[in-house]
């Protein structure tokens, strides 16, 4: 472990990010917090490592960014065609690169890379983080969960359940 | 010893396909990589079986040298509160922050938000930044104050992270900061054109 990380108390590890809300992820020592940002107030949740009982990681698209992008590459195209049919080609080109293509890129890439998914499910309570483009990332967080839970959860069974 | 019933000691919950939300047997699931019985997509999946918490507590017994417990007369105690010094046995022993806490003093901790590993909300600086760079840049006629206060909400921001001692989330900070010095320069050179 890094010195910088031995003095902090939470590590960032991942976010996810919905249509209203982002929640994002840090270790502490005995699990993980749950940051859901609303706005600029933010709830905590916790997910203990002695409480989690599956971890999984899984391949999605992401529904949400398809369907943006999508929306946003139809409404440019729409914009472009319609500005060039007024009268200015130029306008509707300079439309179409700055705001269908990069829409276009993005639900593009969405749909070839996927967006990898890590949950974390305890007794009571829920963590999910999302990866896009960083896939070697995910893989990392979801070994050093599944070890870190497996350790802790190993040690409370050795002390006999005594926490 | 008594071995008091564990808080949490019931079953684990349902496990679904993370895909389609498929009811999974637990016993069918494998560590490592499995397939949805349903939608055939695959999934790598770490299941695990948490421990039944148990609190043992030791009765006070005959022993002349042993102490105890403040809130259980019949209880040995095994500890003190590392606010008010009170023994307790383990039984009512509360732990946050990897200290130990009797339950009055950790009700009155987690009321005043004192205890980082037990707080429940807290307003994020960070996200006050970045909504006033982006308002500073969508109304110029308004960013001569609405820079510099992406700038303070910004820097209050970092503090904070700091002060809860996160890692890896201060370069959005840093960019509402800049943000915020351009909205504030930006809407000076507007007004100037705006009345010379």
């Amino acid at each position: 472990m890094p010195p910088a990380e031995q003095s902090a108390r939470l590590i960032y590890l991942g976010r996810k990010l919905g249509f209203l809300t982002r929640e994002r992820v840090f270790r502490f020592p005995d699990g993980l917090e749950v940051d859901v940002v609303l706005g600029a107030q933010v709830r905590c949740q916790r997910v203990f490592f002695d409480e989690v009982h599956l971890i999984t990681l899984h391949r999605g698209r992401g529904l949400v960014l398809l369907l943006v992008a999508g929306a946003l590459f139809l409404f440019a195209t729409a914009a472009s065609l319609l500005t060039g049919l007024i009268g200015n080609w130029w306008a509707g080109a300079g439309v179409f690169v700055l705001a269908g293509l990069p829409a276009a890129t993005a639900f593009v890439l969405r749909l070839a890379l996927g967006l990898d998914v890590v949950t974390i499910h305890g007794r009571r309570s829920r963590a999910e983080m999302h990866f896009f483009l960083k896939k070697a990332r995910a893989q990392e967080v979801y070994h050093q969960i599944c070890r870190l839970a497996r350790e802790r959860q190993e040690r409370v069974s050795r002390e006999g359940g005594a926490g | 010893m008594t071995t008091l019933p564990a808080a949490n000691g019931m079953e684990p919950p349902d496990v679904r396909c993370p895909h389609c939300a498929y009811l999974i047997e637990r016993n069918e699931l494998v560590r490592g990589p499995n397939r949805c019985d349903r939608c055939q997509r695959d999934f790598e999946a770490f299941a695990l079986e948490p421990p039944v918490r148990g609190f043992r507590a030791t009765s006070l017994g005959e022993d002349p040298g042993a102490t105890a417990c403040s809130l259980h007369s019949g209880n040995r105690a095994t500890g003190h509160c590392a606010r008010c010094g009170v023994f307790f046995c383990p039984v009512c022993r509360l732990e946050a922050d990897r200290k130990g806490y009797c339950p009055a003093c950790f009700e009155r901790l987690l009321g005043d938000e004192a205890l980082s590993t037990a707080r429940r909300h807290y307003t994020d600086y960070g996200s006050l930044g970045a909504l006033f760079a982006v308002l500073g840049l969508c109304a110029w006629i308004f960013a001569l104050a609405l820079g510099p206060a992406a700038v303070y909400y910004s820097l209050k921001g970092l503090t904070q992270r700091d002060a809860l001692g996160e890692t890896g989330t201060r370069l959005a900070l840093w960019g509402w900061l800049f943000l915020g010095v351009f909205d504030f320069l930006a809407g000076a050179g507007f007004l100037i054109a705006l009345f010379r």
